[in-house]
């Protein structure tokens, strides 16, 4: 088992990668940015850092396989998929005063589509007044259609 | 958010709410609206309400803290009740029991734009926020909600016209309307005229108003029919009048009359300004059409409150009916 604290995708594996070192799961020498050279603790990760995420998920992607790894909070955008991809358990650890965000963007924009649907009751019920008010939604929502996918939160 | 930011963005939902749902309002809910959307802040002892209700401000925080109760769905629905129901009950009308609705959510909803959301599914800590990128929200005090007041106040101005007017009654008042004078030679009923215009007669049909029939063939005499016809003679008979024929639309019924706007010189200034169309509605001597027409919301408002007073036909006609 691998615990790591909560960060970016970059940061969970240079995480990683100095966790399997000190389980000495993999020589140093392998990754190129240390070019051969013997390194310590410091040193690794500046050079796990400078690596690029391809080449560290090459390097520890075999030590990752059927592993739990324990993240101490939770990892930004792609991270956990990315360590699920490599084979790992991916286990985040919620702090209990950590907020949660209920993103209403979906909501809004169903009742935007309800409104613009209201065009086809107008037209039944022979409503101009509702059928204008139709129209007016509907230019709304395709004009806000580019921003739809912009204005969701990103995944935590 | 600060309170100025709150009461603009409620002006600017009501104003909405009632040119969507048709809702006929007076200055008694703007202020409600206004009140309303203050309200929830009473959690929070350095907003303005807070600050004036002192020590209950202080007592609702530690309980509930800031942005939590008060800021929930549950809290909107009770407080719809508790406030909007008697008002409901005392005014016999839901119009104030809809602007507590409406002042009181508008808070919610705008709190929810701003960086830090609202617990609006309280008990639940959830944070609701819209849009759900934090870039994009409000943050309160800084130039985003300057932003946002802009935009809250433009939006107002536009809803307010046709939270009066109506969308289609803007439009047709927009696409404006052919004027001619003319000289009324006969009054058929309550609602159809004879019209000399540049010496042909023409017969004109007013538009928004319906009296009880008089004289169609093959229907009885309809109750306050023969009032609205009286009254329509002698308002119109031998009278100076300026038509007033809306461009969008059609301008002549199936019977080929054309539908007009009739305007009289009451003040004898030679400005044709008094609408007689809406006198009929006023007076309870005729109901309104539900057609789309420049002034169908003013029309449907007169004809609420004639009929609340009981005037003419609503008064007099138990069995009567809207158009």
């Amino acid at each position: 088992m691998f615990s790591i604290p909560a960060g970016s995708r970059k940061a969970a594996l240079v995480y990683l990668g100095l966790a399997a070192w000190r389980e000495n799961l993999y020589d140093p020498k392998d990754l190129g940015e240390v070019r051969g050279r013997e390194v310590d603790e410091a040193g690794l990760q500046r050079a796990l850092y400078r690596s690029s995420i391809g080449e560290i998920e090459h390097l520890i992607g075999p030590m990752l396989k059927g592993r739990r790894v324990v993240v101490e909070g939770r990892l930004a955008g792609t991270g956990r998929t990315a360590l699920e991809r490599l084979g790992a358990e991916v286990d985040e650890l919620r702090l209990e005063d950590e907020k949660r965000y209920v993103d209403m963007t979906p909501a809004i924009f169903v009742v935007a589509a309800l409104a613009m649907a209201v065009r086809y009751i107008s037209l039944g019920l022979d409503d101009q007044d509702l059928y204008i008010l139709a129209g007016l939604a509907f230019a709304l929502m395709y004009g806000l259609r580019p921003f739809f996918s912009k204005m969701q939160r990103p995944r935590d | 958010m600060r309170i100025a930011t709150h009461i603009i963005f409620a002006e600017c939902c009501w104003f909405a709410t009632s040119a969507v749902l048709d809702v006929h309002y007076e200055v008694t809910s703007i202020l409600l609206v206004a009140a309303a959307s203050v309200l929830p802040d009473v959690d929070h002892p350095k907003s303005w309400t807070g600050h004036k209700l002192g020590s209950v401000s202080e007592v609702l925080n530690r309980f509930f803290g800031n942005r939590s109760f008060l800021h929930s769905l549950l809290a909107l629905v009770l407080v719809s009740i508790v406030l909007g129901l008697p008002l409901w009950l005392v005014s016999g009308s839901s119009l104030l029991a809809t602007a507590v609705f409406v002042g009181y959510g508008s808070h919610l909803f705008a709190d929810m734009m701003t960086l830090g959301g609202t617990q609006l599914f309280w008990p639940s800590r959830a944070i609701a926020v819209f849009p759900g990128r934090d870039e994009y929200r409000v943050v309160p005090g800084a130039g985003s909600e300057r932003v946002f007041v802009a935009v809250a106040l433009v939006l107002a101005l536009l809803f307010y016209p046709v939270s009066k007017a109506g969308f289609d009654g803007l439009i047709y008042r927009m696409g404006g309307a052919d004027r001619v004078y003319g000289r009324v030679t006969k009054v058929t009923d309550g609602d159809t005229v004879s019209v000399e215009v540049y010496g042909q007669i023409q017969p004109v049909r007013l538009i928004g108003v319906d009296t009880p029939e008089t004289v169609a063939p093959g229907q009885p005499v309809g109750c306050f029919g023969k009032e609205a016809s009286a009254y329509t003679k002698k308002m119109l008979t031998k009278r100076l009048v300026r038509l007033e024929i809306p461009r969008i639309g059609d301008s002549e019924d199936a019977y080929g009359r054309t539908l007009a706007y009739v305007y009289l010189d009451t003040d004898n200034d030679g400005a044709y300004e008094h609408l007689f169309n809406e006198d009929l509605v006023t007076l309870g001597l005729a109901r309104t059409t539900t057609f789309s027409h420049a002034y169908r919301r003013e029309f449907e408002r007169l004809r609420q409150e004639a009929e609340e007073r009981g005037a003419g036909l609503w008064g007099s006609c138990p069995g009567a009916t809207l158009y």
